[in-house]
């Protein structure tokens, strides 16, 4: 299937490891996700704003979701599940 | 005292856009997946997984043809910012370990490890590195294919014998029998015009290239013939290029969602293109003496049409103002598939305050909107008349969208 953009805010469960988050589960839907890997990390800027990528899974889904450090709040913004 | 011989690497990433895809998405792999634009809508195959090579997709390919060709093919929309930031950390992993890199394309660079390396086993080892930081820092399946050589023709040659994840070698004294077999057209700078012209000469190997006397090749190729002449027997340069030069032409060019024809859906467009070849002249110091407008019918075939400035410019709507005439001339005849507009004959910007009140105004209006533009983002001001269009970010080229 591809990938399905849904771009909703969420709730996420992290540890603080040092200077990096890793989200460890995230509530989306009335349903809690647990976090198996974080795949993937990316920054971009938009404008003043810095975002963060995180490409995490489970065993059936991957989700990508969206740190704003500018406001901390947590977007969904894309899944694909096998 | 003989010159130390040069140890040069070449460093290029497998599938580079697929595998980063690969990476952040774990269902993604194994698969044939080919990374372009939307699924859906009219795009190229800008990077196709190895599965999907396998297949017969091929880079470049247009989706509805790749899918023809592989049905199960998965088109992921490209995330042009995800690759932008791994080629970054790339660079940086490559800056650790050599005194120049080069970089000669989003997913390509040389590096010159003469003195790191000392010998050819240093350099081994300093590949071996390379590899084991990318996979400690972008993840295992982000891999490159690396080839050492004395020079930069070679290296390039000897990472390309092994993909995906190669490690390849090439002393001096191996460089005729590794050539001998290998084919033309996987010599740089070979592509396939001269490949069918040498082929018409008779020349369809590596060894009857080598065999061919410099003054034939001259005579049929120019000052191509030369180079012919010395890349058949593995010689190239070892001095890798220095810093970017200043560029002697800036332009964009921008696929349309569909064949045009009417001028008002164009329009827009063609006014961010000019825009923002505008605002990259001044971020350069550079103001442009004359311009090409670029254009693509649904026949496929590209033309473009040339205009001289009055004075050079820096400013985005006096290319519109030149090359628009050129477009709707166009559009009269033709449907439209791609639209460009470069910048040409370019000299240093100097500051002139201009006689005529409304260019001194224009002239002092656009520093205030990059700064604008550089602070909070290229979409922070439009002109009206391109409000309606958008120029979606591309997985392609040499730069990235949002660093130019």
């Amino acid at each position: 299937m591809a990938a399905e953009w849904v771009n909703e805010p969420v709730e996420v469960r992290v540890d603080f490891c040092g200077k990096r988050v890793v989200p460890r589960a995230m509530h989306w839907n009335n349903k809690l996700y647990p976090i198996r890997n974080v795949n993937l990390v990316h920054s971009t800027h938009e404008g003043s704003r810095k975002l963060f990528f995180f490409s995490v899974s489970d065993s059936t889904n991957y989700f990508k979701l969206q740190l704003d450090t500018s406001n901390l709040e947590w977007k969904l913004v894309e899944m694909y599940a096998d | 005292m003989p010159t130390k011989q040069r140890l040069i690497m070449h460093v290029d990433f497998n599938a580079y856009f697929a595998s980063v895809e690969q990476q952040a998405n774990p269902f993604l792999r194994g698969k044939a997946i080919g990374v372009g634009g939307k699924p859906g809508h009219r795009s190229v195959v800008t990077t196709a997984s190895y599965t999907a090579k396998d297949k017969g997709v091929k880079t470049a390919m247009s989706s509805w043809e790749a899918l023809k060709v592989c049905p199960d093919l998965e088109m992921i929309d490209g995330d042009p910012r995800k690759y932008s930031e791994m080629t970054d950390r790339m660079l940086d992993i490559m800056h650790r370990y050599a005194s120049h890199v080069s970089q000669t394309s989003i997913d390509e660079a040389y590096l010159d490890v003469t003195h790191q390396a000392e010998d050819w086993m240093g350099a081994v080892g300093i590949a071996l590195q390379i590899k084991q930081n990318l996979k400690d820092e972008i993840g295992p399946h982000v891999t490159v294919s690396i080839g050492i050589a004395a020079n930069a023709m070679m290296a390039k040659i000897a990472g390309g014998s092994e993909k995906p994840n190669g490690l390849t070698v090439v002393r001096p004294s191996e460089h005729k029998a590794f050539l001998n077999n290998i084919s033309l057209i996987d010599i740089p700078g070979i592509g396939p015009r001269i490949l069918r012209r040498l082929e018409e000469m008779g020349i369809t190997s590596v060894e009857k290239l080598r065999a061919t006397p410099l003054a034939y090749l001259t005579k049929h190729f120019k000052q191509y013939g030369p180079f012919l002449y010395n890349a058949s027997r593995g010689l190239g340069t070892s001095q890798l290029d220095p810093e970017p030069d200043t560029p002697k032409s800036i332009g964009h060019c921008y696929t349309l969602p569909y064949d045009i024809y009417s001028p008002l859906v164009v329009r827009g467009t063609f006014i961010r293109l000019c825009e923002r070849v505008g605002y990259r002249l001044r971020k350069h110091g550079l103001a442009a003496r004359s311009f090409a407008v670029i254009h693509r019918s649904d026949t496929l075939q590209f033309s473009s049409q040339h205009g001289r400035f009055d004075a050079p410019t820096q400013d985005g709507l006096l290319f519109y103002e030149m090359g628009w005439p050129h477009i709707t001339r166009y559009l009269s005849k033709y449907r439209m598939r791609l639209v460009g507009i470069r910048a040409t004959d370019l000299v240093p910007a100097h500051e002139q305050l201009s006689s005529n009140k409304t260019e001194r105004k224009r002239a002092q209006l656009l520093p205030a909107l990059d700064k604008l533009r550089n602070k909070f983002g290229k979409n922070t001001w439009t002109r009206a008349a391109a409000m309606r269009s958008q120029l979606l970010e591309r997985s392609s080229g040499w730069h990235f969208d949002h660093k130019i």
